[in-house]
């Protein structure tokens, strides 16, 4: 089989030397047979023919020889692209055209996947990247669970399946009035990445030995560009982190950004844990917090299965025994051998685009395949001698498969350039976008193209190429098309059929595409607009340490330009409020939302309370002792629809897994109920049900909530120094409201953008097919034309019927396009609330924009039937 | 003429295989040992020796190499490979088992 394979191979490549050969080869055997003929007593003469006669035809015996070491069909191809890039040569219009139309189809397609490929397909740069598994367990009430820092340990020294384990906690923090983003890691994480250090060491577990100890920092290579200039001499420099002075030992090498799709800036001991958050925890609920993350190597030979059952049965023997549904169910296991993990929401996020960039190909694809027929029409004849003649169908179609082929490839190379630049435009535009305050967050991973990227792009052309020129070709060697190509057509011959199938296809698929970019930019000035429920201008939000927190606040109150300070355990808008399972007189193991306020909260980001009272500053020192609950209008009407909501009592499930802060507020009565809004996140609807529960002002772990007399993003700044100045690298986090809400609203708005840029690719793709069509159709019917105007026919009359045969495709495509657009709204209602999607309005403007178009693309053409001349196209010899 | 056999396709190769085991051949010398062993009763079309020379050849079977002819002159010589050793073995005892089958048919009644 090989020894075949490299026989061949060698024909291939030395076809010359191979082919002399062979005739030196039957030279020899003619010359040695004459020569014996001769000594056998013949003439010379004779002695040659006889000798060609024992030898038979030699041509033919030469060209099968030669035949038998050939692959027929590579030969054939090298002619046939040859071929095909000749006939190009002559139509430099038609590649320009086609290499555009699918460039841009398929360059939509090539940037998600360069994004795919870096963030999911793209193994780390770190050790064996396939053996590392994100750990964690989901308890029998769904709830999430992590480890706690004792529990990590002795899941090391034990045996479940895992060769290595480190432990992580994430650590958002402020240097110098920078955002700054960072992990707390254990002493063997370097070691067990393999990740050597560029400059200086890495971290070791002596530097982890014991809590409080090891004050060390190994930054990443950017932040040691960008922060420290490159400086080699940084190592054994100072930084304070929280308050905290930590010594630089090292930095990790360029690329190394951790296992995150969240490339991280620093890395610090675990043992720093409590010096560097300050926490003091609420000591008597929670006495060992679930803070600590894992990450494991298998063990050769053993499967992530096998390595979940184990940690399954060692974490049910280690939990204590309590309500069954806070058992372990699963343990879960997530691979980080690359930057983003497949995930059902992963692709739940990216079928929509990649669906939609799917139909913009077709439609480039329908285009061109509408071009390839007409293409074929006008070889009918060539083809038509060539299967008279005796070629085989099967070999034509395969021609013209790689003539599709050669086409396609320029597009490939269009869509490339094409992917590069939107992911250049759209990284800047991202960042120009975003608000300020957060764009120190984003650092976007390596988008380079790999080898990948190149099989991809290589890939989809040659998938395109199928797509568009397998039915072309099929159309254009039928075996009529002997008898067409005398022209001789009968009633069943009807090229354009299937010219306008693909044409009705396309504009179904724009008006859908159209449909959709309509309802969602319709809904993006709405989300612009949108409302939260409160006022989002004139907040700053802070998160600051613990030690200095009271400090910080009375210092707050004294500053000229704060009108009022308060606290909450989640920020109204920083992802959405946690749940609490909850029992009232009526209903039981409700699940709702909750926050822990300050009395000031309402007031401070200007949420009215609708009836009842707000909290007193003495239940709000009293927390849960104080038995008193606020609720949204949303719960008020949920839960109590038909009574009054004040002066019922809810009490929360008393379940071990829940958060320990809500447990303290054992039983509560509601004294007043506050008007709906977004609850965290925007995209929750703001009549979910929410309970306030009372807290301190001063409360741990609590954000400080200002509201400020003048320009937010002025007294961002006055308030973060006040902070400072009360105790340097207290501020962990500081933003404006506003600048959060822009945040949550930038996804949506991004996506609309998204949207509509897809719609409009669409409608022009589809206009430019329409505009080909027409007027193929047009040209292809001047000799009629010309007989009707000769018969007396009015040239406007014409015109209307080539309008009228468009307008009937136009209308079918609308009416299968809405269809759909109907179907997927449904689809597109389910995913995201807040969206109107059977916005009449967003539908209609869709439909006039595509039906216009449509109009518009087929006038232009059709004009032209008005404008035949009877007399040269009945001369033309078409 | 008339009492000479025309060379089946297919068997070429076996016969071939056979001449080339003892020792390493040229096409024409493959041409007179046919001749000579058959005692002059197959008649090869020597054209389609060289085809089936490649054929062969694709195959691993034999293995082709330029040397020094008896009149010395450049020519073409093959040999019979391991693979190809291993074929004649099995084609043979094809072949056999076909004409032993065959002579049952024709001697019975």
């Amino acid at each position: 089989m090989l020894s075949g394979f490299l026989v061949r191979l060698k024909a291939l490549l030395f076809r010359r030397r191979m082919n002399a050969e062979l005739d030196e080869e039957m030279r020899y055997h003619l010359e040695r047979d004459t020569e014996r003929n001769v000594a056998r007593g013949m003439t010379t003469t004779d002695a040659a023919a006889a000798a060609r006669r024992s030898f038979g035809n030699l041509t033919v015996a030469a060209e099968q020889a030669r035949d038998v070491w050939r692959w027929l069909w590579l030969e054939e191809l090298r002619q046939d692209v040859h071929y095909a890039a000749r006939s190009f040569r002559r139509a430099p219009s038609l590649v320009a055209t086609v290499a555009i139309t699918i460039g841009v189809g398929l360059g939509l397609l090539v940037t998600t996947f360069t994004l795919f490929n870096a963030y999911v397909l793209r193994p780390l740069a770190v050790r064996d990247p396939y053996a590392l598994y994100d750990v964690g367990w989901r308890a029998r009430n769904g709830a999430f669970h992590t480890f706690t820092h004792d529990q990590y340990a002795r899941i090391t020294r034990a045996d479940v399946g895992f060769s290595q384990t480190f432990g992580y906690r994430n650590l958002f923090t402020r240097v110098n009035g920078r955002a700054m983003v960072g992990q707390l890691v254990s002493g063997n994480y370097f070691d067990m990445l393999g990740v050597p250090p560029a400059l200086g060491r890495v971290m070791t577990p002596a530097d982890d030995a014991a809590p409080g100890a090891g004050s060390v920092i190994v930054l990443s290579h950017d932040t040691w560009l960008v922060q420290f200039g490159g400086d080699s001499g940084v190592v054994g420099r100072h930084m304070r982190l929280n308050g905290v002075q930590l010594t630089i030992i090292g930095v990790a090498p360029k690329g190394f950004g951790g296992l995150s799709e969240w490339p991280y800036e620093f890395w610090v001991p675990l043992s720093m844990a409590e010096p560097l958050s300050g926490w003091k925890r609420i000591g008597t609920l929670a006495k060992s917090p679930e803070d600590t993350r894992m990450v494991g190597r298998l063990a050769t030979g053993v499967t992530p299965d096998q390595a979940a059952a184990r940690l399954s049965a060692w974490l049910q023997n280690d939990l204590p025994a309590g309500k069954p549904e806070s058992r372990v169910s699963q343990v879960s296991m997530v691979s980080r051998a690359t930057s983003m993990p497949i995930s059902p929401e992963l692709i739940a996020a990216f079928s929509p685009i990649v669906i939609a960039f799917g139909l913009v190909m077709l439609i480039a694809c329908a285009n061109v395949a509408n071009m390839m027929l007409a293409r074929g029409i006008a070889r009918q004849r060539e083809v038509g001698i060539r299967l008279a003649l005796g070629a085989g169908r099967s070999r034509l179609i395969r021609q013209m498969l790689t003539e599709s082929v050669v086409l396609a490839l320029p597009a490939g190379l269009v869509a490339f350039v094409i992917s590069r630049a939107a992911i250049d435009l759209g990284t800047r535009a991202m960042l120009a976008t975003l608000p300020a305050e957060y764009t120190p967050y984003v650092r976007p991973i390596d988008l380079a193209p790999d080898v990948r990227v190149l099989f991809f792009v290589l890939g989809a052309a040659i998938a395109a190429a199928v797509m568009f020129g397998t039915l072309p070709a099929l159309q254009a060697t039928r075996p009529d098309i002997v008898r067409a190509s005398r022209g001789d057509f009968d009633t069943q011959y009807r090229p354009s059929r299937l010219r306008n199938a693909l044409v009705v296809a396309q504009i179904s698929t724009s008006v859908l595409l159209m449909t959709c970019a309509g309802v969602l930019l319709r809904s993006a000035r709405d989300a612009q607009e949108l409302d939260p429920g409160f006022q989002a201008r004139e907040v700053v939000l802070m998160e600051v340490l613990d030690p200095p927190r009271a400090r910080i606040i009375e210092a707050l109150r004294m500053e000229p330009g704060v009108r009022d300070v308060a606290s909450a355990s989640s920020y109204p808008l920083d992802g959405a409020f946690p749940r609490v399972e909850i029992n009232t007189a009526t209903d039981s193991n409700v699940r709702v939302l909750y926050n822990l306020v300050s009395p000031s909260y309402f007031s401070a980001i200007g949420l009215p309370i609708l009836r009842g009272r707000n909290f007193t500053e003495s239940e709000a020192r009293g927390g849960g002792a104080a038995g008193t609950v606020l609720v949204n209008a949303g719960a008020a009407k949920y839960l109590w629809p038909a009574g009054d909501a004040i002066g019922q009592s809810i009490v929360p499930s008393n379940d071990a897994s829940m958060r320990g802060n809500v447990r303290a507020y054992r039983s509560a009565r509601v004294i007043g109920v506050v008007a709906d809004a977004a609850p965290g996140w925007i995209g929750i609807s703001a009549d979910v049900p929410v309970l306030y529960y009372p807290q301190p002002l001063a409360a741990a772990t609590s954000a400080i909530i200002v509201r400020v007399a003048t320009d937010a993003t002025v007294m961002r700044d006055r308030v973060e120094r006040t902070a400072t100045q009360v105790d340097s690298g207290s501020v962990q986090e500081i933003h404006t409201l506003a600048s959060s809400f822009a945040l949550q609203a930038f996804p949506f708005r991004s996506g609309y953008l998204l949207a509509g840029v897809v719609g409009i690719l669409a409608l022009g793709l589809t206009i430019t097919g329409v505009y080909g069509v027409i007027g193929y159709a047009v040209a292809q019917r001047r000799r009629e034309f010309g007989i009707r105007i000769a018969l007396g026919a009015r040239p406007t009359g014409l015109v209307a019927h080539v309008l009228r045969q468009a307008l009937r495709l136009a209308m079918i495509g609308f009416a299968i396009g809405m269809t759909l657009a109907l179907g997927a709204s449904r689809g597109f209602a389910a995913i995201l609330q807040g969206v109107n999607t059977y916005d009449v309005r967003g539908y209609v403007i869709a439909a006039a924009v595509v039906f216009g178009a449509c109009v518009i693309a087929a006038y232009l053409p059709s004009r032209r039937a008005g404008k035949v001349n009877a007399v040269e196209a009945l001369r033309a010899d078409s | 003429m008339s009492d000479r056999i025309e060379v089946l396709q297919g068997t070429l190769d076996l016969i071939v295989l056979k001449l080339l085991r003892s020792t390493p051949a040229n096409g024409w010398e493959l041409t007179q040992s046919i001749q000579v062993v058959s005692k002059g009763v197959l008649d090869v079309n020597y054209g389609s020796l060289y085809p089936a020379l490649r054929r062969l050849e694709a195959k691993g079977w034999i293995k082709g190499k330029w040397g020094v002819s008896e009149n010395n002159r450049r020519a073409r010589f093959y040999e019979l490979t391991s693979a190809g050793r291993k074929q004649l073995d099995t084609e043979r005892a094809a072949w056999e088992r076909f004409s032993n089958a065959l002579g049952l048919i024709l001697s019975a009644d």
